[in-house]
């Protein structure tokens, strides 16, 4: 029972959405959905460290051992990070500044490194790929999510545009404790949908 | 053994080169970003100023601003000082005695929604509101009463008003 392209793409944005559905890459999903303009910046170069992380590893799979794996598939992720920041730096100051240590962490996302151990070293270049842009956008979608609903109800605006003009803005959402309630409330609201559709609900995260 | 050594050493030299090669393309991109962006700093802190010198100051430097006659109106220093969850980078525009007369962050990264509001521009102004109150005040008034200091970043907001007093006595006595 092979998928089609087309699902190796979709899963991310469905049953396997990184952040809703198997609960990894919490780090910068909390830490980087303050704003939209960050998390558009983040989503960004996650897609395309996935992506092209997923496309070199599935490539090189046959020329790498089991036994040291995971070191080639750090050095091959960590490469696709530098070079996302060192390009921030040059051409993007301004949403460098604003996104911080989260960069160099793209390193040790854990979607990443999952999508190489699971995907990537023992499916073709295509489907990594395919893999590799659905898990990157699937995770787009939910950090972005979560951080309109920070910024509306934390500072009422929306990148920079005044949204909630009477109300007073809940400063709770852009703090810390905010983004844990908004991601609970978003895992619980689509545990709730595939509940109803009968798709068993995981009970444990982590990364297995 | 050996086999795995090699294997994870070319991969690192394959690595490697490739880093290079983005370095050398983006790094002096990433230079002339840095002098343009300072730069434009400068004129907006003096604006009558059109010709800045930097002098070199114990292991610092300042920028002397002249107008077109050749005369000084003013000095740009450079100061930090530590704020809640980073370093605040600023410029600051001064005349010979210590008075503010511009002042700019360049660098900041306090809580977003709390002391980050130290970059935050009101609806209608074109300049932050809260570091243009120092503006026309003598370091020796600075303090947290005659500042209106931001809601909830008690710490941010000292940690300018402190720094700007410390930056500005340490280098006054070798402005020339």
């Amino acid at each position: 029972m092979k998928r089609t392209l087309f699902q190796e793409f979709s899963k991310g944005l469905s049953v396997s959405n990184p952040v809703f559905g198997l609960v990894l890459g919490l780090c910068p999903a909390l830490a980087v959905s303050t704003s939209v303009s960050n998390a558009i910046g983040m989503s960004a170069a996650v897609i395309f460290v996935l992506t092209c992380s997923n496309i070199i590893i599935s490539s090189i799979k046959r020329l790498i051992p089991k036994e040291i794996r995971l070191p080639c598939f750090i050095v091959v992720i960590a490469t696709f990070v530098t070079i996302v920041e060192l390009v921030l730096h040059a051409y993007f100051p301004n949403l460098r500044t604003s996104l911080g240590i989260f960069v160099p962490l793209i390193v040790v996302n854990c979607i990443i490194l999952g999508r190489a151990e699971a995907f990537a070293c023992r499916n073709t270049v295509m489907r990594s790929m395919f893999d590799g842009l659905g898990m990157g956008v699937g995770f787009s979608f939910s950090l972005i999510i979560i951080s309109v609903i920070r910024e509306v109800l934390g500072t009422g605006e929306i990148l920079g545009i005044p949204v909630l003009a009477k109300a007073e803005p809940a400063l709770f959402f852009v703090l810390a404790p905010g983004a844990l309630f908004t991601l609970g409330v978003l895992i619980a609201i689509s545990n709730h949908f595939r509940y109803k559709r009968g798709q068993t609900v995981k009970l444990k995260g982590g990364c297995h | 053994m050996f086999r795995y050594a090699l294997i994870l050493m070319t991969i690192c030299l394959v690595s490697a080169f490739v880093l290079a090669g983005t370095y050398k393309v983006t790094h002096p991109v990433y230079l002339e970003q840095m002098l343009e962006e300072e730069k434009q700093a400068l004129g907006e802190i003096l604006p009558k100023a059109v010709d800045f010198k930097e002098r070199q100051y114990c292991d610092s430097s300042y920028f002397v601003g002249r107008d077109i006659q050749g005369k000084t109106v003013g000095y740009i220093i450079r100061a930090e000082t530590n704020g809640y969850s980073s370093i605040i980078k600023m410029l600051v525009g001064i005349d010979a005695e210590g008075t503010i007369v511009g002042i700019k962050i360049l660098s900041q990264q306090e809580t977003p929604g709390l002391g980050a509001k130290i970059t935050e521009v009101r609806s209608g102004k074109k300049k932050p509101w809260f570091i243009q109150q120092f503006k026309g005040k003598n370091f020796k008034d600075l303090n947290l009463e005659n500042i209106e200091s931001i809601t909830a970043a008690t710490i941010t907001s000292q940690a300018i008003v402190e720094g700007l007093k410390k930056e500005i006595s340490k280098i006054l006595p070798y402005l020339k």
